[in-house]
């Protein structure tokens, strides 16, 4: 348990916390997602919790706010243990949270989204009434809106402003905030960071979700960092920046890689995978992309870092052939890439982030997911049909040479391990003639033992001459793997690092935006492997 | 850890409560099928033994009149079989779409544009030979009823436009539009009471069949023959395959490079045409003439058999022979003085039973003692879809 932890909990014994959790666990199967956490917060203070993806920031606030249910802890409002059964308990004490997804009707008027499950309004309140009570609202909070308008026809920020209202009109005095600011663009985080710190200032208690330190570190009163699942620790802001915080977040290189390891490659590399200052949009047609150019090279692993939402997702659907990139261009061994099946065709190889949302379809049997990427010819496909026979033997004998846990090739995906679905994913991307594979992080949600078999086959792909590129939001990982790194931020290549490993404190910095900083690199000799892109 | 290791998934919702059970959902469901199959039965023989003791009638003349109206006699055969037609091939149209998860809910509007087709190609060449104008009529109908759905399928999938209202909006466009010629141009000589077109030229109408007695038209060939041809097609072949895959997820469809625009747009004009086919087939088979009511909310009846059988192909066959069943013995009802709309009330019990069987498929009690380290390696994905709003999925998938 840490220090600054401890302290919490103690401060919460002379006056009772705003919300105190207390030795909270929570697993979804073999992943532990909340490990033993114990942090407590007050009234009137923004506290930010900060992590990368799958820290389990997000559970842990799930859990406070009873969207789930704790596996063991104890959660204590104002000096009082509850328990939740749904959010409305929660609710009813104090404690609400606003999700990234709004949960608004867009055919009703803010007013009328305002009013619903409201206890002071009947269905025979006039819509007069109903939008000067929005307004009240709105005034009490000092978040203006339009009552009238249909939420359908607003921006995305003012939905979220909806949302928040909602929330707090049911008396809340625990606002809990995932991610807030990853829907809006800076001008309406701006606004969002200033209505928060006078919610505060009123005495509401402000939790705020992020990965993105600046933000962090302008908004918030206190900052906890939570690192797989454990509470890293919980620090005043005074004295953090964002190399401190970086350092917190991606801490040391833990020893579940001492089994993977990089051999060095003496021969001749030339470029496999070239990509050509490219520039995407992204769903909402926002900059994602803004001139994004690198190689990767036969034997050699690519490695990309950065906060996720720097445009990784993106970078991995334009050359994957997912996505159309507004301008610049993607070659595999020379072939460009327009389409997937021309990504395919150029024989690269891919591993989505997301393995059961799009790698694989969970409720087909193994072997109908074995021939995703070789059902379209002989010998699986003859006349327009699919031999079935031939199907099963191939998916049988790639089910053997993976070492799945089960041969029978009739078993439905989604009754495989999550290391098992991986090791049948990417069994499959890898058999056959391929010369480039993109893999995104291969290996969240895995346990040790299986994410170290992932590497070793990724590092083994490399060995064959295969010119992989990593993009993970795992630092560890990409440091481990990777025989060059490069730094995406905000849609740009920042840094591109040789001998990566002797580096991670620069990486750490050039992930949150650091390298924008009045500091320059190269005031120390660990950064002498920084080579700056310059764009 | 075995493959099926069901205990392992993780618990997506929870209620406390007094009981050491809870209900939990079951994040990733498998034959859910037979649950839906079973509630289904459990439905309808619920309903044939409280429905009688409604009517008002005797127990026994309602049972014997059920009987007599179906398998009892030749002519309750001719009857099933007769419904069994349009009821077959409406269900295709349904469940084709079904399995990429459009919902056509047009069908009977595209019944009625491919009678009208076929009619009006037989008004157009009275003298032709019948069995070739009976072809020209029966490509006429798949056509326009390929047609009356390429609207909704271009705003489906150019701008997104959701299939449901378009298709079912232009029922009733199409019923408008029969009005028209119906009372117009092709308006039936000298006849009064209804709104119906001029009989097609005899040598189109179909030819007669006896089976054991009972006569239906020569369309009945098709009611094993479609849903068997289209079954074979989805399992065997590589197009096929492609649409198993993308109706289970379309993500992984398009991650395949499958190309999930020409799949739908092959779905839903495949419904259409099927639709069309039922139109001309049931005017060809049994009216002899075009009317607006030619259909008698076929479409719908042939949705809810889609639906319940899970856009399974032989799925539809089979509960397309239930509810032909259903049907025709509902009709015999009205002899003895029970309202037929008895029997759509049925078909609404046991719509409402499928569902109930579908989510029960997809719920189960666990034990709320916690379970400890009895389950090692289990999925961790599946919970995230139940949690409003994470899409950041901590420490899962």
């Amino acid at each position: 348990m840490e220090p600054a932890a401890l302290a919490g909990t103690q401060s919460g014994t002379s006056h009772a916390s705003a919300l105190d959790l207390r030795f909270m666990v929570k697993r979804f199967g073999a992943v532990t997602a909340v490990n033993d956490v114990n942090l407590a917060f007050s009234a009137g203070e923004v506290h930010a919790l900060l992590g990368e993806n799958g820290a389990g920031k997000s559970t842990l606030m799930n859990l406070a706010a009873g969207f789930l249910a704790p596996d063991q802890g104890e959660i204590w409002v104002g000096g009082r243990q509850v328990r939740f059964g749904s959010p409305r308990d929660a609710l009813a004490v104090g404690i609400g949270m606003v999700h990234q997804h709004f949960r608004l009707v867009d055919a009703f008027t803010v007013a009328e989204n305002l009013a619903i499950g409201a206890d002071d309004v009947s269905p025979r309140t006039s819509s007069r009434q109903l939008n000067k009570r929005a307004d009240l609202i709105a005034e009490q909070f000092g978040m203006p809106v339009q009552s009238a308008r249909l939420v359908g026809t607003l921006s995305v920020g003012e939905k979220q402003r909806v949302e928040i209202l909602r929330t707090l009109s049911r008396g809340t005095r625990v606002l809990i905030l995932d991610e807030p600011t990853a829907v809006l663009t800076p001008e309406e985080s701006e606004g969002l960071c200033e209505n928060l710190r006078q919610m505060a200032a009123q005495g509401t208690c402000i939790i705020f979700i992020s990965h993105k330190l600046k933000e962090v570190l302008s908004v918030a009163d206190r900052i906890s960092v939570m690192r797989k699942g454990n509470l890293h620790a919980t620090v005043p802001r005074e004295g953090c920046d964002v190399v401190s915080l970086s350092r917190m977040m991606f801490d040391d290189v833990s020893d579940e890689f001492a089994s993977v390891a990089l051999t060095p490659y003496d021969g001749a590399r030339s470029d496999v995978v070239v990509v050509e200052d490219l520039v995407c949009s992204d769903d909402r047609g926002a900059a994602a992309l803004r001139g994004v150019s690198f190689t990767v090279r036969d034997h050699e692993v690519l490695g990309v870092v950065g906060v996720a939402g720097n445009g990784q997702q993106e970078l991995e659907q334009v050359i994957t052939g997912l996505r159309q990139a507004d301008s610049g261009t993607v070659r595999i061994g020379g072939e460009p890439v327009r389409d997937v099946r021309s990504a395919m065709g150029a024989g690269l190889a891919h591993i989505p982030e997301d393995r059961m949302g799009s790698g694989l379809v969970g409720s087909q049997p193994i072997w109908r997911n074995a021939i995703m990427r070789n059902y379209r010819t002989a010998p699986v496909t003859q006349g327009g049909v699919i031999r079935a026979k031939v199907a099963r033997a191939y998916a049988a004998d790639l089910a053997d040479r993976v070492d799945l846990s089960t041969r029978d090739v009739g078993v439905l995906v989604q009754h495989l391990s999550g290391g098992n679905a991986q090791k049948l994913l990417v069994g499959r991307e890898f058999d056959g003639d391929r010369r480039a594979v993109v893999a995104v992080n291969p290996t969240q949600g895995l346990d040790v033992k299986a994410a170290t078999t992932v590497r070793t086959r990724l590092l083994e792909a490399r060995d064959r001459g295969l010119a992989v590129l990593l993009i993970s939001a795992d630092l560890d990982e990409v440091l481990t793997l990777s025989d060059r790194v490069v730094v995406i931020y905000e849609g740009r290549i920042v840094g591109e690092f040789t001998d990566a490993a002797s580096h991670r404190d620069v990486i750490g910095r050039y992930m949150g935006g650091g390298h924008l900083s009045a500091e320059s690199p190269g005031t120390s000799d660990s950064d002498s492997g920084a080579t700056d892109d310059s764009d | 850890m075995t493959a099926t290791d069901r205990a392992a998934t993780p618990a997506a919702r929870t209620r406390k409560g007094i009981l050491p059970w809870r209900i939990e959902r079951r994040p990733d469901p498998d034959r859910i099928g037979v649950y839906r199959l079973v509630a289904v039965l459990v439905g309808l023989a619920i309903s044939l033994i409280v429905a009688p003791i409604l009517s008002g009638v005797p127990v026994g003349d309602f049972y014997k009149a059920i009987w007599t109206g179906t398998i009892g006699t030749a002519l309750g055969w001719s009857n099933v079989l007769t419904i069994a037609i349009p009821l077959t091939l409406a269900g295709l149209a349904a469940a084709i779409p079904y399995r990429l998860s459009l919902w056509n809910v047009g069908i009977d509007g595209q019944m009625l544009m491919g009678a009208w087709a076929a009619t009006g190609v037989g008004l157009w060449l009275p003298n032709a030979p019948g069995p070739l104008l009976i072809l020209v009529m029966i490509i006429a109908g798949l056509i326009a009823g390929a047609l009356w759905i390429v609207i909704p399928t271009w705003a489906r999938v150019a701008f997104g436009v959701s299939e449901v209202i378009t298709t079912f909006l232009l029922n009733f466009v199409a019923v408008a539009w029969l009005v028209y010629w119906c009372t117009g141009p092709w308006r039936a000589p000298g006849v009064a009471g209804g709104i119906r077109a001029a009989q097609v030229p005899e040598q189109s109408w179909l030819p007669m069949l006896d089976i054991h007695g009972a006569q239906v038209n020569l369309g009945i060939v098709l009611v094993p023959l479609l849903p068997v041809a289209f079954w074979a097609y989805s399992r065997f072949t590589r197009r096929g395959y492609e649409v198993t895959m993308l109706g289970a997820n379309p993500q992984a469809g398009g991650y395949a490079g499958m190309r999930v625009k020409r799949h739908l747009i092959t779905a839903m004009l495949m419904g259409g045409a099927i639709a069309g086919l039922a139109g001309a087939i049931n005017m060809l088979g049994t009216s002899h003439e075009l009317s607006p009511g030619l259909t008698y909310n076929t479409g719908f009846n042939g949705l809810v058999v889609a639906v319940l059988a899970g856009a399974n192909e032989l799925g539809v066959l089979a509960l397309s022979a239930v509810y032909s069943l259903l049907l025709a013995g509902g009709g015999s009802l009205g002899i003895i003085g029970v309202s037929s709309d008895l029997v759509f009330a049925i078909i609404g019990v046991t719509l409402v039973f499928g569902s109930l069987g579908e989510a029960y498929a997809r719920l189960r009690l666990v034990r709320t003692t916690p379970r400890g380290a009895s389950s090692p390696t289990a999925p961790p994905p599946s919970i995230t879809p139940s949690l409003p709003g994470s899409t950041e999925s901590e420490g899962a998938s």
